[in-house]
């Protein structure tokens, strides 16, 4: 229940932030990223990571599949020294 | 009766050919290095890539993201419902992993004439597509060997960089690392004349995978333009790469250090998207 009233508080920002972008492929882009990201928040399964630059995250998906590729995103995200530009 | 019967076995080879996907038989591999910050050429960020080649197919990658994804697939093997298993333990090996620089895997298909590239950008995946003709090269006398082949220089001018290559007819695919294709032999070696960004050919191996599985869930589609436009606008501010994620309470000074990171990369290796 709580993680449902969590998601609906981010669904509401997030469209209010979409409806902020004026550039149209991130706007696009915006759009869709609800689709992909998002499933039935009661499946929803919360991990929380050590990074491999010791900070901490929570990966978080309904598979074992979306888990895993947001572990490798949390590190990347805030570990990777240099960003492929 | 007999050659009818041949016949008709290779028709059903070719057509389960395009039913089942395509299947590599070798790999090419390549070391790649790249200048992140225009501001500062001496540091460079290095890949392992990977070239699999089939049959009018061809996917490029990083060899380690390839890993990962092996390591990926076997977690999703023993269960779907992370549920079931010891994610923490899963976890903690997937992060010791090495992961890829190059978060993209390019797939050429000669058939279609396409380019279709996969692309992950922070916690999303996207997909867009282009042309696979490359027109101007330019082919030169100069010859030098890589690998023990004999390879000879070509150069092209490609989305604001001029590039110089090197082919060899004795490797008879017009393939190469990342979207370079079209000339009479495998490109060995391809790097743009600031040498900020380069490709050159390590190992060959007989392989087959399953081209058509090196692709990347979830995809979001894009004009290449489109994708172009949202990675600017979020490497600008990475704090919008967080938006919806559940869970995402990263630190101010987390997001300050990130943004620092992101701000340094500044050196694309496409100028010029067209």
């Amino acid at each position: 229940m709580l993680f449902s009233l969590i998601n609906l508080n981010e669904i509401i920002m997030k469209k209010l932030l979409i409806g902020c972008f004026l550039v149209s492929g991130f706007a696009v882009a915006s759009s869709n990223v609800e689709e992909t990201r998002l499933c039935d928040p009661e499946n929803y399964v919360y991990v929380p990571i050590t990074t491999s630059c010791g900070k901490s995250a929570v990966a978080s998906g309904c598979t074992t599949e979306d888990i895993v590729a947001d572990t490798i995103s949390w590190d990347q995200f805030l570990c990777e020294p240099e960003p492929l530009p | 009766m007999k050659k009818l019967t041949i016949f008709i076995i290779l028709i059903a080879l070719n057509s389960s050919k395009y039913l089942y996907g395509q299947e590599s038989n070798q790999a090419f591999f390549y070391a790649a290095t790249y200048t992140a910050d225009s501001t500062n050429v001496d540091k460079k960020g290095t890949d392992y890539m990977v070239l699999w080649t089939g049959d009018n197919y061809s996917v490029f990658e990083s060899y380690y993201g390839f890993q990962l994804d092996s390591a990926q697939v076997a977690a999703s093997k023993q269960s779907d419902n992370p549920k079931d298993l010891n994610m923490t333990a899963l976890l903690g090996t997937i992060i010791s992993m090495k992961k890829p620089s190059f978060k993209f895997r390019i797939h050429k298909s000669l058939e279609e004439s396409q380019i279709t590239v996969y692309q992950n950008l922070f916690f999303d995946n996207y997909v867009y597509t282009q042309p696979l003709k490359m027109t101007g090269w330019k082919i030169e006398n100069q010859y030098k060997e890589i690998l023990g082949f004999k390879c000879q220089k070509a150069t092209i001018q490609y989305a604001g960089r001029d590039f110089v290559a090197w082919f060899s007819e004795e490797i008879p695919l017009n393939d190469g690392p990342y979207v370079f294709n079209g000339l009479p032999g495998l490109i060995m070696q391809v790097e743009d004349v600031q040498k900020y960004y380069s490709f050159e050919l390590v190992g060959i191996q007989n392989s087959s995978i399953e081209m058509s599985e090196r692709v990347l869930p979830k995809t979001i589609s894009l004009s290449k333009n489109q994708f172009f436009l949202t990675k600017k606008a979020l490497y600008k501010d990475v704090r919008k790469a967080l938006m919806g994620k559940p869970s995402s309470k990263v630190s101010d000074e987390d997001i300050r250090s990130v943004q620092k990171r992101y701000d340094k990369s500044n050196n694309p290796l496409e100028l010029i998207v067209e």
